[in-house]
């Protein structure tokens, strides 16, 4: 992975150290926190799981006094989501509102400034001010350019600290001089995220969603390949297993360039050489989303690449493990297997999955790669 | 501003050095090499722990390639590699690159093997070295010239494809996001009839360190390429920067292209295979991208399919490698050799018993009568010291108890290390480094002081300076006469005066003597140089000079306590206990 989100609590108390006085709650923990809040006060409360836009989504709750917000949170946590930030309410005018973002790209990290900030952001595009701050500069902590009201020097400091690639604060205003955060996002490197503090591990945005998706999540967790599962449409019923980053997605464009966008239920990408019973499990997991699809055709897509390393017998071994265990529903919900794959022990690897198949008679077209990895959307095509 | 030139590389031979250990991915690199004619792999060391050698096939032979511990290492045994091949772990990469190429100035390029390197890390690199070296990665299968250079995974591991890419060349570069495809549009080229130029995955990493418009611009630059074939994914504005240079006709050269991703979600941005493949922005999409290419005249393909088929319109000149050996790869039946061990018979015609031990021990098929006549006199004088000793005393009980001479002699060996007869070795490793790096003995000896720890080769519990032990003055002696510039015993003896001067029997040592002379007699009468003579102290070859010896001197008293047998030996009460 590349670049996760983290909690708009975790960010604001990174980047602003002591001085942020939010407190973040979940539903567990709200009783608990009360004391931390002051009567004839007003906050305002939000979901804080890495959504934006909230306000159009309502998603937060403005003027809460502190008797109410036990009840306000319940609610919040009700529509489904696990963490909630609770802020002191900043009265400002709209007027008011900035916008920065600041994101670390190849040639140093580029700033967007605009004194049009806050939700209407996307429609001001015209008076967004854009400018660079050199790479080295970035890297290496020299004096950087000021920017007038923002702490442009603390921010990039931050960034480097906590491995930050991104920040955006919009709105932020400024105070009697007192630069204060109304929202903040940030993302971090997933490469460093393990340097960060112990207590922002479960702030970082996990983009699992459904059970399927966080059990592959753990999945990858404990291991050295590296397994993904993205539902796209649940109800699909082209369930795609696919190995290899460039392949992965030239395989996607095979069935988007078959009209099939619709039909995909699923990204999935596995590399790295798992082992036979890593892909067992996967594979498993896969399984029981393309059976509880609603679609009355049902095609699973195994495509990928020549590869390197990964052992193809091996591989397949493990799907074969996983399908020998739903034998009777891929039989009974009429499941069509499509198959173009090659490298090292390919031979024996299709030649396994292929006798599996027959043996069951589970509709097949096993393919090494010498067919074409851009058919693979004709392949597919004529079984929905 | 990029040093590196593709037609350079061509006419003349790279050396690779690789950082962490892939032996299939490292094979894959010889079999290129023998399939191209080269006389000997381009792989010259591999730095990783454990072992001193990887062996390989070399073509159907094998050939053992040095392993190294540090890359500072590499550099004073006297290797120059051109390129790194870094297949450690993606913490590491950024200090194992940096180190590479702060040692190795000159060194050309690398390819960084390791996928999610950190952001700040691949952003360092570029700063460092992104103008001046051609990097490719983070992530991907590196880079390959065809009959010339492999660096990395790059067209596989697989026999048959090696040797074609080894043999063969073209006029297509191939620059490419992903290291699985990279190595499937260089087949699909190959297979419609045209040949390789060049071909890199520059990697499917946020940063690349070498960016796709540098690696298109070696592809410009290189009167070999007739056209360019380029696979791009979403994210990343790469293609961006790609179109304005082709619209300052900076690129001229005809680009074919294909921008992977298509599948876009109204709803949310989907995180791809790759660190970059996610579309921030409507311009970071495939079709964005696709849109900016097109707009500079570069023909860019809707369908895969289209972008493959469209290969057989390239250029067919394609002409065999010079040299290029016609090989067919090893069949799977061929297994390497358990170990490697070399011939028993370049030792066997020696004069003497010592020669003979000597042109074993050392490696060597003739040995100066000068060392064979000294090794006799250390022998001489070692062979028996007493039954006092820990050796002997292990090989008399053991014998009494009624073992065997193997078994008995064996036992008096275990008891040979640090503190008993093992001492030859690390004096010799004292000796060896405080000369070469000019130490003062004063100040030798000042730091084992400091550390409250005794000089190996300096000491005795039975002799001092006013009883010197006549084994060290013989030896001294026979050295002196025979050599011209005995620098190490002359060090040896320096120190002594130094330690005596604290303590009585802090005098130079039987084992600090032969260690001193020995490496005075190989380096001026066997002519070793000073990473030989390292290495043997390194492996522990000094304490041969002891055990050797003294087996005889065990095997004395195994005899001894036969021809006597007094009975299973057994301590009385008073030899354990004071009351």
């Amino acid at each position: 992975m590349a670049r996760v989100a983290i909690t708009e609590y975790a960010a604001k108390k990174l980047v602003l150290g002591e001085s942020y006085m939010g407190v973040t709650v979940t539903r567990g923990t709200v009783k608990g926190a009360l004391t931390l809040f002051k009567e004839q006060t007003h906050y305002i409360v939000k979901i804080d799981v890495g959504i934006k836009k909230r306000g159009k989504q309502g998603l937060l709750r403005l003027n809460v006094e502190k008797s109410a917000i036990p009840k306000v949170c319940t609610e919040l946590f009700d529509l489904g989501y696990e963490r909630c930030v609770i802020e002191e309410m900043v009265s400002h005018e709209t007027q008011d509102e900035r916008y920065i973002s600041i994101d670390l790209q190849r040639d140093g990290a580029q700033v967007l400034y605009s004194s049009k900030g806050g939700v209407e952001i996307e429609e001001n595009h015209d008076v967004i001010e854009r400018f660079f701050v050199p790479r080295d500069e970035v890297l290496f902590g020299m004096p950087t350019p000021s920017l007038e009201n923002v702490p442009l020097p603390l921010l990039l400091q931050k960034m480097q600290e906590f491995h930050m690639s991104f920040i955006e604060i919009n709105p932020f205003i400024t105070k009697n001089g007192l630069f204060t955060a109304l929202d903040m996002a940030v993302e971090i490197d997933d490469a460093k995220a393990h340097k960060l503090p112990i207590w922002v591990q479960e702030h970082i945005i996990k983009k699992a969603n459904s059970v399927a998706e966080k059990e592959v999540q753990h999945q990858d967790d404990v291991t050295s390949a590296a397994l993904t599962l993205k539902i796209l449409n649940k109800n699909g019923s082209i369930l795609t297993l696919f190995s290899g980053g460039g392949a992965s997605l030239v395989a996607m464009d095979g069935l988007v360039g078959a009209g099939l966008q619709d039909q995909i239920i699923n990204y999935s990408e596995y590399s790295g050489a798992p082992t036979r019973d890593e892909t067992h499990t996967y594979a498993n997991t896969l399984l029981k989303v393309l059976f509880d699809s609603d679609s009355s055709k049902k095609v699973i897509l195994i495509a990928g690449g020549v590869a390197n390393f990964t052992d193809i017998m091996l591989t397949f071994a493990g799907i074969v493990d996983a399908c020998s265990e739903h034998i009777a529903k891929l039989q009974e919900q009429k499941v069509y297997v499509c198959i173009r794959r090659g490298g090292p022990n390919q031979e024996k690897g299709l030649t396994h999955l292929r006798t599996f198949l027959s043996s069951h008679n589970i509709p097949h077209d096993v393919h090494g790669p010498e067919f074409s990895l851009g058919e693979v959307g004709a392949l597919v095509k004529v079984h929905i | 501003m990029n040093t590196l030139s593709i037609a350079d590389l061509r006419n003349t031979t790279s050396q690779i050095l690789v950082t962490g250990n892939h032996a299939r991915i490292i094979q894959s690199i010889l079999d290129f090499d023998y399939a191209s004619g080269k006389e000997k792999p381009s792989v010259i060391g591999i730095v990783a722990g454990g072992r001193k050698t990887q062996k390989l096939f070399w073509g159907d032979g094998e050939v053992l390639i040095p392993v190294f511990e540090t890359i500072v290492e590499v550099k004073n045994k006297g290797f120059k590699p051109d390129f790194l091949f870094n297949i450690t772990s993606a913490s590491s990469t950024f200090l194992m690159v940096d180190t590479f190429f702060t040692i190795f100035e000159n060194a050309k390029g690398a390819h960084i093997f390791a996928e999610g390197v950190a952001e700040r890390d691949a952003l360092a690199l570029i700063e460092k070295y992104g103008e001046s070296k051609s990097i490719a990665g983070p992530s991907g299968v590196g880079f390959c010239i065809p009959g010339h250079l492999k660096l990395g995974a790059i067209g596989g591991v697989l026999g048959e494809r090696i040797a074609e890419l080894g043999s063969s060349q073209g006029s297509t570069a191939v620059v490419c996001s992903s290291g699985g495809m990279v190595n499937e549009l260089m087949y699909q080229i190959v297979a419609q009839g045209s040949g390789i130029s060049f071909a890199v995955a520059f990697g499917g990493d946020r940063f690349p360190v070498t960016s796709p418009l540098q690696w298109i611009q070696l592809a410009q630059n290189d009167p070999q390429t007739k056209e360019i074939v380029y696979f791009g994914e979403l994210g990343g504005r790469d293609e961006y920067v790609l179109s304005e240079a082709i619209k300052d006709k900076r690129i001229t050269k005809p680009v074919y292209a294909y921008i992977a991703g298509r599948f876009e979600s109204k709803d949310e941005k989907i995180q791809f295979g790759h660190a970059k493949a996610l579309a921030k922005s409507e311009d970071e999409t495939a079709q964005a991208k696709m849109k900016a290419l097109r707009e500079v005249g570069v023909i860019v393909y809707e369908t895969f399919r289209d972008f493959m088929s469209s290969f057989a319109s390239l250029s067919k000149e394609t002409t065999k490698v010079e040299g290029a050996r016609e090989w067919k790869l090893r069949g799977s039946q061929i297994r390497a050799t358990a170990f490697t061990a070399p011939k028993y018979e370049t030792f066997a015609h020696a004069n003497s018993f010592t020669e003979g031990i000597l042109m074993r021990i050392l490696q060597k098929s003739s040995v100066s009568h000068e060392t064979v006549a000294f090794t006799d006199t250390v022998f001489s004088e070692l062979i028996d010291h007493g039954p006092h000793v820990s050796g002997a005393v292990n090989t008399i009980i053991t014998t009494r108890a009624g073992r065997d001479m193997g078994s008995a002699v064996a036992t008096g060996i275990l008891t040979i290390g640090d503190r008993f007869g093992g001492a030859i070795n690390n004096a010799a490793k004292v000796w060896q480094e405080s000369v070469s790096r000019d130490t003062p003995p004063s100040e030798l000896v000042a730091l084992y002081s400091k550390n409250r720890e005794y000089i190996p080769g300096i000491g005795h519990k039975k002799y001092n300076i006013y009883k010197s032990d006549p084994r060290v003055a013989t030896l001294i002696a026979m050295g002196k006469k025979a050599l011209n510039n005995p620098k190490h015993l002359l060090f040896a003896e320096e120190v002594a005066r130094e330690t005596s001067k604290k303590k009585e029997n802090l005098i130079l040592n039987v084992d600090g003597t032969i260690g001193a002379l020995y490496l005075d007699y190989l380096s001026e009468k066997e002519m070793f140089h000073v990473e030989q003579i390292k290495e043997l102290i390194e492996i522990g070859f000094f304490n041969a000079l002891f055990i050797i010896p003294r087996t005889t001197g065990f095997i004395g008293h195994f005899l001894d306590q036969k021809r006597i047998d007094e009975g299973l030996f057994r301590f009385s009460d008073s030899d354990i206990y004071e009351y």
